[in-house]
């Protein structure tokens, strides 16, 4: 037994001295394990070299350790994921008051959809807002109500909570929490040799490409900003025989329309408008998307230029951080509404100019402070920008939607298949003249239709009458299809959908406004007895919902108002024309006979 | 007639072999695990040259497993070494008890012996915390709090066992390399000298420990400023720690466990009616303790 024992040292001893050889120990002491294997790591950016940084301060990990294994354990791959960003790009030493301010951003939350959803599937327009955010969601198994288990199978792939999941294309890479925006290239690494490793790269020059990622569905923003179209799936035209190279994800196609001005004609990005405050949230939780947007057309267009801001770092970092946007050296720079820096926008020697953030091209601003008189006109002054200069919106009608109780489908929060199945459809898609409405007493505002037809099969597949319903709603957004050239007078005042009636013909009688719709829902038994386009009736009562009590189509006295002036277009067709100095004024001159006869026949009473 | 005879006889077949067979383990328990505590404590002198109480321990740690040479071998050695005397003990002292060999010991030795056994799990336990990583520190911490509950004494106590600031490994490095062991040896010295290890039981010991320690790694650990959703103590605490969850700390950290052991040390000391309810407590306690091991664990 002794000698049994003996042996069996003397070959387990050979066994430990050979693989004590072959572990790995790098040539050159390293200022953590990890540089062990990744010493030649790509760098993410200038601002973060791997040479300083090693990869412990973003990834964590355990940086002391030259095993593999034990070198990964706690280590996470997406430090700007949400639920480990306060660890990662979040740390104290780091950016330690950016991630609590995404986490509190629409984005993260995704409080708009909810809200909406709330406000029509559940409390009928009483506007309650929704109790849950994304975060609340991903705590629970359970969903409530029919709101959020469409929310969550539906909807639920765009928000900053969502982890990014291996390989290339549009699902894989959205979410993320800061890589989200911030990386522009994804990671790439050889299995042969683990130092030369391509990391992601980071950058604060976020291309348009990450934000259309996700603003290519519902309003369409992203689409329609770069000139497309997204048509009913044909493919067509064909090329080589098949459907065309022009795709989108989800089967869809587009096609080519005008981009709006500002990619058309400045190749501006996403980012050249949209400030630091409303992209990664002021901090404050907003319960709609209004309310943390920031920039507004007027910041740039008729901008007030100050010296920056004593103390203000934001305004010098941002440049400096940008790297490719001059330096202010003493220019004069806009502000947001809210206070944000638009550090692209300068005044300096040689008259404004705004930076493109992704290349620092210089983009000459014709910036006036002459009030022009289109832009001065008594009675338009609610009218947004965008009611004139947005000459088509994506419309999509009659998105009809079946629940399936028997079937399962894949809780996007949870990430597991959970009972009760969605299918979306949609009549038809149109990108054509806006409707236009009140998005608040301020406010007139293009709108698009967003009409909801659900039906409730139970797990017998019959039909729930009970649970059915039907939501024919109305929602202003900015299209972002902006041009230069405003649509015409007649454009709203002489087109019946303009003003929210819908398609047809609209006369006037000695007895009022009578309109004709195109559309005859009523034949067609469409089970409404007004057109899917029609947002209000001629006596301005509203047909369809709104999210917001704010929300509204013109009234009588506004559409009365508004038709007043059309008899008058055709021959007093120039902003500049003295008649609209005081419209109310110049009527009381016609009908008491002061006014030179004109040829209209009718004045609206 | 035949059947039942056969049946019978089949029964008494396999109850020889079984006590047989338990007879055996009997033997060899102890003479296993001691073998298991040497190999363990000459493994803990080489790493002793190596490890530092004080700084980034779980730092040194990680050097002593992936720089040092052949330190990943003493570790995993003295790892699994002294997990497997521990397990060997907690058998020992089970067969033990199922057998009522405690009613053939003297009061004062099987006091020794229990207390002994508990020592060698504060060891383990000391052993756990000198890792360094996430899961020591909040074990010494635990320790830390629930020593102070201790009434009119806890101060005194948790300040005579855990270090505050970069001292608080150098308290429990003490006793797990010099008067816990002493303390163990001196307690166990009969046991010792009666069942020192042959040849036989070193050489399978030696075997499988060498074997184990060249094949499996070490358990990973997380770095003490890491952040984790869930986290467990060693696995002869889970029980308490699943007891925290629910009891106050001073019911499911102190005196429940000092019940059970004083009941234990208590055995030889009672007789009749009060010996069957102390054995029964204790099988019930045990088995509720492991319930509650394997329920925090896996759920």
């Amino acid at each position: 037994m002794k000698k049994a024992f003996f042996i069996f040292c003397v070959v387990l001893t050979g066994m430990l001295i050979v693989l004590e050889h072959q572990r790995f120990r790098p040539d050159q002491p390293v200022s953590e394990g990890c540089m062990g294997c990744h010493a030649g790591a790509s760098d993410p950016d200038k601002s973060h070299p791997v040479a300083a940084f090693g990869c412990f301060s973003c990834h964590l990990g355990n940086p002391y350790s030259l095993d593999k294994d034990r070198a990964h354990a706690g280590m996470v791959l997406n430090p700007g994921d949400l639920s480990v960003a306060a660890q990662g790009c979040g740390q104290e030493k780091c950016h330690p008051g950016i991630v609590s301010r995404v986490k509190n951003s629409i984005m993260a939350t995704n409080k708009g959809i909810l809200n909406t959803l709330y406000y029509h599937w559940i409390t009928n327009g009483k506007e309650a807002a929704s109790p849950v955010d994304v975060q609340a969601l991903l705590a629970v198994d359970t969903r409530a109500n029919l709101a959020e288990d469409h929310f969550v199978k539906l909807c639920a792939s765009c928000h900053f909570w969502r982890e990014r999941t291996p390989g290339q294309g549009e699902f894989a890479e959205r979410g993320g929490g800061c890589s989200g925006c911030h990386v522009v290239k994804r990671g790439e690494k050889t299995t042969e040799d683990l130092s030369k490793f391509t990391h992601s790269e980071l950058s604060t020059r976020i291309p348009s490409h990450n934000c259309v990622r996700c603003h290519n569905r519902s309003a369409r923003a992203g689409l329609s900003y770069e000139g497309k179209y997204e048509s009913e799936g044909y493919g067509t035209p064909f090329e080589h025989g098949q459907p065309n190279s022009r795709g989108l994800s989800g089967r869809r196609f587009y096609l080519d329309l005008p981009p709006d001005v500002h990619h058309a004609r400045s190749e501006m990005a996403c980012i050249d408008c949209h400030t630091h405050l409303e992209l990664m949230g002021d901090g404050k939780r907003y319960e709609y998307l209004e309310e943390q947007r920031d920039v507004i057309c007027k910041d740039c267009h008729e901008p007030r230029f100050v010296e920056v801001r004593q103390g203000d770092e934001t305004a010098e970092r941002l440049p400096r951080l940008n790297s490719v946007v001059p330096p202010l050296e003493g220019a004069k720079v806009a502000y947001s509404q809210k206070g944000a820096p638009l550090y692209n926008l300068r005044q300096g020697g040689h008259g404004a100019a705004l930076y493109l953030k992704l290349t620092g091209k210089a983009v000459s601003m014709n910036i006036s402070t002459e009030k022009k008189a289109y832009h001065a006109l008594p009675g338009h002054e609610r009218l947004s920008c965008q009611s004139c200069h947005s000459p088509y919106v994506p419309q999509c009608y009659g998105c009809h939607v079946t629940y399936h109780k028997g079937e399962f489908q894949k809780d996007k929060l949870l990430g597991l298949e959970t009972p009760g199945r969605w299918r979306e459809g949609r009549s038809y898609m149109r990108f054509e003249t806006p409707i236009l409405g009140l998005a608040n007493e301020q406010t007139i505002s293009p709108y698009s239709p967003c009409q909801v037809f659900v039906s409730v099969f139970d797990k017998d597949l019959s039909y729930n009458d009970g649970e059915s319903f039907a939501i024919s709603a109305m929602s202003p957004f900015d299209p972002h299809t902006t041009q230069n050239a405003s649509r015409t007078c007649l454009d709203c005042h002489g087109d019946p959908k303009a003003l929210g009636l819908g398609q047809g013909l609209l006369s006037a009688t000695k007895d009022g406004l009578l309109f004709c719709p195109t559309y005859d829902s009523v034949a067609s038994n469409f089970g409404q007895d007004f057109a899917p386009e029609s947002f209000a009736s001629v006596n301005g009562t509203a047909l369809h919902t709104a999210s917001r009590h704010e929300r509204r189509p013109f009234n009588a006295k506004e559409l009365k108002a508004i038709l007043g002036v059309t008899p008058c277009l055709s021959c007093h067709d120039t902003y500049e024309d003295p008649i609209y100095r005081d419209f109310k004024k110049s009527l009381e001159r016609l009908r008491g006979g002061l006014a030179r006869a004109c040829g209209v026949s009718f004045v609206y009473p | 007639m035949r059947y039942n005879r056969g049946s019978k006889r089949f029964l008494q077949q396999t109850q020889k072999v079984m006590a047989k067979f338990f007879n055996k383990t009997s033997l060899y328990l102890p003479r296993l695990s001691l073998a298991a505590l040497i190999i363990c404590l000459v493994s803990g002198v080489v790493l002793a040259f190596q490890y530092r109480p004080f700084g980034n321990v779980f730092q040194n740690v990680e050097e002593i497993t992936t720089l040092v040479p052949y330190g990943f071998f003493f570790r995993r050695l003295h790892y699994a070494s002294g997990e497997v005397f521990a397990i060997l003990v907690l058998l020992h002292v089970a067969d033990y008890f199922f057998r009522s060999a405690y009613k053939r010991q003297s009061f004062f030795d099987w006091f020794q012996l229990g207390l002994g056994a508990a020592l060698c799990f504060f060891i383990l336990f000391t052993g756990f915390i000198l890792q360094g990583g996430l899961e020591g520190y909040f074990a010494g911490t635990i320790l830390r709090n629930l020593l102070e509950l201790i009434p009119f004494v806890g101060s005194a106590a948790s300040h005579m066992v855990i270090g505050r600031g970069h001292a608080f490994y150098f308290l429990p490095y003490l006793y797990h390399c010099c008067f816990l062991p002493l303390g163990l040896v001196f307690l166990l010295r009969k046991h010792i000298r009666d069942w020192l290890p042959d040849w036989g039981s070193m050489t399978v010991a030696t075997m499988m420990l060498f074997i184990y320690a060249l094949a499996v790694p070490m358990p990973k650990a997380l770095p003490p400023g890491a952040e984790t959703s869930f986290i467990t103590g060693p696995w002869f605490f889970l029980g308490v720690q699943e007891l925290l969850r629910h009891f106050s700390p001073l019911w499911a950290g102190l005196f429940l466990p000092a019940l059970f052991a004083a009941l234990f040390l208590s055995l030889p000391a009672l007789s009749g009616v009060w010996a069957r309810v102390a054995r029964y407590t204790l099988l019930t306690g045990a088995g509720v303790y492991a319930v509650l091991s394997v329920k925090l664990y896996f759920f």
